[in-house]
This record gives C-alpha cells, sequence and structure tokens, in this order.
C-alpha cells in the first residue's frame, strides 16, 4: 500500500481495490451536511468511502474510479469534489439564514388557509335549480340558436 | 478476495448497514465485528460466482451503504 501527498489538498494511493484519492475536509469550515450532500451527489459517478479522522477531526473522503485505474480522472475529481462542496456550503448558509423568513412566509400562508369567511360574505344561491327542475328545461331559450 | 474497512457509527448507522447487507445478499457476504468508541469493522466478500466482479462488488456495496446513510442523516437533518 503506497501513498503520496499532494500540494492542493489531497493524497493518492493504491490498495486491493486500485488507485484512490483522499480529501481530508475541516468540519470548521464546511458543515458534515454539506460533506454529506456532496458525497452523495458523487456517488452517481465514483465510488466514495466517508471516515472520521478521529486524532485530528477532520472528514476523510477517499474517490476512485468505477472505471479504470488512472490518477490524472481522480485528480480533476477532486477539483471538482472540492468546488461542489463549496456551493453546498454556500447552499446550507443561505437555507439557514433565510430559514426563518421561509418559515414566516409558510406560517402565512397556512393561517391565511385556515382564516373564517369575513363576515357579510352569504352565497348567492338564487340560480341553484329546485326540486322540480332539471338540467333539460330551458325557461329562457339559452340552448337555442336563433 | 474479502476487504475490510473501519467505520464510524455515526456516520454510517446501523440502519443503513442493514439496508446494504439485505441490497447485497445475493452478491456478497457482509461480516460486522463490533470495535470500541463506536467503531465497527465491516468486511465484504463476494460470492465465489461473482469473485472475477469482486473490486465493483465491494465498492458498490460502500457507495450504497454511503447512498442510504446519507439519506438517512439528511432526512433528520
Amino acid at each position: 500500500m503506497a501513498e503520496a501527498a499532494s500540494a492542493s489538498a489531497f493524497t493518492s494511493g493504491s490498495d486491493a481495490l486500485g488507485v484512490y484519492v483522499r480529501v481530508s475536509v475541516d468540519p470548521k469550515v464546511y458543515s458534515e451536511t454539506a460533506v454529506l450532500k456532496t458525497a452523495y451527489w458523487f456517488t452517481d459517478q465514483y465510488y466514495l468511502y466517508l471516515a472520521s479522522n478521529r486524532d485530528t477531526g477532520f472528514l476523510e473522503l477517499e474517490l476512485r474510479l468505477k472505471q479504470g485505474e488512472s490518477l490524472e480522472p481522480l485528480k480533476a475529481a477532486c477539483g471538482q469534489f472540492w468546488n461542489k462542496l463549496l456551493d453546498q456550503e454556500v447552499r446550507q448558509r443561505v437555507l439557514e439564514e433565510t430559514s426563518p423568513i421561509r418559515e414566516q412566509l409558510l406560517k402565512k400562508a397556512f393561517f391565511e388557509a385556515k382564516a373564517p369567511l369575513p363576515s357579510g360574505v352569504v352565497s348567492n344561491e338564487a340560480s341553484v335549480p329546485k326540486p322540480n327542475q332539471n338540467y333539460l328545461d330551458d325557461p329562457i331559450g339559452a340552448g337555442h340558436q336563433d | 478476495m474479502e476487504f475490510t474497512r473501519t467505520v464510524d457509527n455515526d456516520l454510517y448507522s446501523r440502519k443503513a448497514l442493514a439496508a446494504a447487507r439485505e441490497a447485497y445478499r445475493e452478491y456478497c457476504v457482509v461480516r460486522v465485528t463490533p470495535a470500541p468508541e463506536g467503531l465497527a469493522d465491516i468486511t465484504v466478500q463476494p460470492h465465489r460466482q461473482y469473485e472475477a466482479e469482486a473490486r465493483q462488488v465491494i465498492l458498490e456495496f460502500w457507495n450504497f451503504f454511503l447512498d442510504t446513510a446519507c439519506q438517512q442523516r439528511l432526512e433528520v437533518a
């Protein structure tokens, strides 16, 4: 098992399952939710494994190609991963910042839907058919062309 | 071929493990050895008829396991 560090925030190595790259994510910078969402997104294209390093407190993510054993596409995947992670983190923060507003809007929408009708609003039922009328009756000839 | 990894139960829940084990029962045997401090050693061994695709079976199992664990965690959050 060999492992090599890179200046661009990942290490690469190989084991019985082939070549992998590993990125370490600082949970003080990126939330666990953002990491999980990004990881979930990446399982579509890569094989992933997530571990928490108890010594450093960092989350470590291992990526492998679904097909092939080349390191270059994995390096590119690391770059994509960091971009996607940043994107998810920003989305997460915006979600948290705007959650009180969204809750207020939802409350308002549901409150209005549940509110009783204002007084004075009465249904006009003058046009409701009477028991002795049926749809064939046409007293004003509305169904006949001139 | 078999492959063992250590997982943190906080990240990979037991419920997700049960789901992954059930989903891949036809392809591999999954052995779990509890370890101290909320960790567990998980060994995946593909069935003999899938030995030629062992890498794929093992890594697909881990992807499924991670997907399920993520879904469960994100639903709760």
